[in-house]
């Protein structure tokens, strides 16, 4: 790999706010990674195809200078980055009242860092009586919950994050 | 079929009499041979039948049988539903759930005698003693209901109160979603619940599960619902009666949920409203505040007014009286 083409990547890297790169030949290993400025604490780890060749080639990184450039994106960039990432949000699918249980002592149908698999309960919205289950549509882990227990929420509006 | 229903009204129009088989033979004309099958039919659906030779046969009063005979033969459209009628169990809508999940179609209905874990609303427990409620669940695909999905309870609310109407003559109210009550008891719950396919945005399937206090309990209600709980009838269970009911409120259901008829059950919703003009205290989530019901809109949804005046239309969350 060349310097110009190790240059452009991390241009790249700093256009999508992503800290860390690890790369493999063309049998691909790839590792990306973003570490979001200080005022967003939410960590988002992002593993994405790793298949083959143990050959391994590192590009150099520039911490300050991507957690700062990642300060400046703007929200569709990020939305990008988040689907090239394959984070699912999963969205309100109807206006009501979101419960994060079956009940007020019933244990969160979900937590943050948990794993669910596609079919499972995320969280309940109602309205007008109707106990609306939403189910996961992905396997994979609760990144975020972004409402709390007994929120109004609107319809589309982003629930939780899964990645 | 008919020659079954034909038996049992005869029977049931004269509870605790003696009817002999030569003349219900002659009545519907069919051989006695015929009479005496149906009969047997109806005792082994559960009927307290007994036959006396020289006498006849007679229901005996004072038992209510519940049975998927007992209910298709009132049902309008029997076809449309498939019963699987249980003694007791923990819970209708969470075995309909598990069948959805594994594909049931809709009209597939689960009636029980009695549950041990009857559930109402975000789990708290709904009192399902034995051989005096009705507790069942109707399965619903997105096929078998031309009406927006949200007004789904509002209509098993309409259907409920006029099938209570209809076989027993009494008068009921709604307490807004989806409550009847009568004196201002509740004997009556709903719950109802679906699953969203996140893909399509659409709702899989519903779950509408009727849990109805029809006679008292054997013992009486548990401390906590001792002063809000009441019951439809008061006297000895009547002869078919909970089949006869389960059979009206799916009769009424496919007669309200029909587009053509949505605005009849609005219209209905409305004026069987107990709240109008009540003061309650609004529950949305955590947030809650004081109000005056002024009426449903035709969308049956509920319109308050707060204290500042301010009017809200709630389609969530829920009203208590305040008492």
């Amino acid at each position: 790999m060349d310097i110009e083409k190790v240059k452009s990547l991390m241009q790249e890297m700093t256009r999508c706010g992503l800290s860390e790169l690890e790369w493999e030949g063309e049998g691909v290993k790839l590792k990306l990674k973003r570490e979001t400025a200080a005022a967003d604490r939410d960590f988002i780890p992002m593993t994405t195809s790793v298949t083959g060749d143990p050959s391994m080639s590192t590009v150099g990184q520039d911490h300050a200078a991507s957690n700062q450039k990642a300060a400046e994106l703007n929200g569709a960039a990020k939305d990008e980055l988040i689907d090239e990432a394959s984070i699912t949000v999963v969205k309100s699918p109807v206006i009501g009242v979101f419960y994060a249980a079956a009940s007020p002592e019933a244990k969160p149908y979900i937590e943050v860092g948990q794993k669910v698999k596609k079919g499972d309960v995320l969280c309940i919205i109602e309205a007008m009586k109707l106990m609306n289950e939403v189910l996961s549509e992905v396997d994979g882990e609760i990144l975020k919950i972004l409402v709390s227990d007994g929120e109004k929420v609107e319809y589309g509006q982003p629930l939780i994050k899964i990645g | 079929m008919d020659i079954l229903k034909s038996v049992l009204t005869a029977l049931e129009n004269h509870t605790g009499e003696w009817i002999s088989g030569g003349k219900l033979a002659d009545q519907f004309d069919v051989s006695r041979n015929t009479i005496w099958r149906a009969m047997n039919n109806l005792i082994a659906a559960g009927y307290p039948i007994e036959s006396v030779t020289g006498r006849g046969y007679r229901l005996s009063s004072g038992k209510d049988v519940l049975s998927e005979t007992g209910i298709k033969l009132n049902l309008k459209r029997p076809d449309a539903y498939e019963f699987d009628c249980r003694g007791t169990v923990d819970s209708t809508n969470r075995i309909l759930k598990e069948l959805a999940r594994d594909g049931a179609p809709s009209g597939t209905v689960i009636v029980a005698d009695s549950q041990l874990k009857g559930r109402g609303r975000f789990g708290r427990t709904f009192h399902s003693p034995p051989g005096t409620g009705i507790y069942f669940s109707f399965l619903l695909r997105p096929e078998a209901y031309h009406v927006p999905v949200n007004i789904l309870p509002a209509i098993a609310a309409v259907a409920t109160s006029e099938g209570i109407r209809e076989v027993f003559g009494i008068k009921n109210g709604i307490k807004w979603v989806n409550d009847i009550y009568i004196d201002d008891r509740k004997v009556a719950g709903i719950l109802t619940e679906a699953e969203i396919d996140l893909e399509t945005g659409s709702q899989a399937y519903v779950v509408v599960g009727i849990g109805i206090n029809v006679y008292a309990p054997l013992q009486s209600f548990p401390e906590e619902i001792k002063n809000i709980a009441g019951t439809v009838l008061d006297g000895e269970p009547r002869p078919n009666g909970r089949n006869r009911l389960i059979a009206a409120i799916l009769n009424k259901w496919d007669y309200y949920s029909a587009v053509e008829n949505i605005d009849e059950c609005s219209r209905l919703f409305r004026e069987r409203s107990i709240l109008k003009g009540r003061d309650v205290q609004v529950t949305i989530g955590r947030t809650t505040y004081p109000a005056s019901v002024i009426d449903c809109d035709d969308k049956f949804q509920l319109i308050v007014e707060q204290i500042d005046g301010t009017r809200q239309i709630l389609s969530c969350g829920e009203v208590t009286l305040s008492l």
